[in-house]
């Protein structure tokens, strides 16, 4: 049988210590998630389209890194960074920053990434010009890195 | 360790992925850690729950909108406790001064259906500590808390307090010997 520990207050610090999650907390968190989706993140218009008549299409750099986000994925490499450089509403560049799985082959990873961030930008922007991709990898790490 | 907590992604990849708009990867940071920040903000606003839900949902917005600047040089949980902490000390600069509730704190005693009258008194006790922490001045009660309740060290509660190790223990050694005082009538 465990000892009851008598000091009040090593007592009192213990339970403290081991006091369960207050009940309130859930509506708290979820209070937290919905003023996060009200976080309005800078983000900039890029020209997506132009059609015959003249009317422009934008499209959201958050709406574009969303997508890259969610398609630049794999076993050996996770994306760290994704930069647009935009002006005037053209992007001018694109820059990935990817943390890779030790082992692989470097080359191949950046080649990868490279291709499928060139292929969803012109998926995404159709009629802007093709912008320069560079694959920066920042680390090298032991394991999955998208643990 | 369980296996849904190795399969779980780490604070790291977490953040990265947050950094970049994941939101759900955000809300995960949130259920990990939004628990004890929840918790340490109660004790630190003298048990008042609207006033730690106010501070916990700043503290957590903040982390939101500053993940960039969160270097890694500290772990991700003693960098939202900073936060947490910042704007605790924000709160209370433009309140005035609030009672305490001692209802508020007899729910933070995990209920024991073997021994109620253990129960009862851990929670009377808990409440003469919230009491015991209010009285002390304001570094001193959080370098306590960190220490005792949350288990920081010196260096994470420095980065956390924005202080020297030093000033930490200085403000550590006053606030046991405090809190000491005002619990050994319970002896």
């Amino acid at each position: 049988m465990a000892v009851e520990p008598t000091d009040p207050l090593v007592r009192a610090t213990i339970a403290a210590r081991e006091a369960p999650v207050p009940p309130e907390w859930p509506r708290v968190a979820a209070a937290i998630r919905e003023r996060v989706r009200g976080v309005i993140v800078p983000a900039a218009p890029v020209l997506a389209r132009t059609a015959p008549d003249g009317a422009l299409t934008f499209v959201s750099t958050r709406v574009v890194v969303a997508v890259l986000r969610a398609r630049l994925t794999g076993p050996d490499f996770v994306v760290s960074g994704l930069d647009l450089d935009v002006d005037r509403a053209r992007l001018l560049a694109a820059r990935v920053t990817v943390v890779v799985r030790f082992g692989v082959v470097l080359d191949e990873v950046a080649d990868a990434v490279r291709a499928t961030t060139e292929a969803t930008l012109a998926e995404l922007l159709p009629d802007a010009d093709p912008a320069p991709v560079a694959v920066h990898v920042a680390d090298v790490v032991e394991g999955d890195p998208r643990r | 360790m369980t296996e849904g907590e190795r399969d779980a992604p780490s604070d790291e990849a977490l953040v990265r992925a947050a950094r970049l708009g994941d939101q759900e990867a955000f809300g995960a940071i949130v259920e990990r850690h939004g628990p004890w920040m929840y918790r340490y903000a109660t004790r630190l606003v003298h048990g008042s729950h609207a006033d730690a839900a106010e501070v916990t949902q700043e503290a957590f917005v903040s982390a939101w909108r500053g993940l960039d600047r969160f270097e890694g040089r500290s772990s991700l949980r003693t960098w939202l406790f900073r936060l947490v902490h910042r704007r605790a000390v924000d709160l209370a600069r433009h309140k005035r001064a609030t009672p305490v509730d001692d209802a508020l704190l007899a729910h933070l005693v995990r209920p024991s259906t073997e021994n109620p009258l253990q129960s009862l008194l851990d929670g009377e006790l808990l409440d003469a500590l919230q009491h015991a922490l209010d009285e002390l001045p304001w570094n001193q009660r959080a370098a306590w808390l960190l220490r005792e309740v949350e288990g920081l060290s010196y260096a994470e509660i420095a980065e956390a307090l924005s202080m020297p190790v030093g000033a930490v223990r200085g403000h550590l050694h006053r606030g046991r010997r405090t809190v000491a005082e005002r619990m050994a009538r319970w002896r």
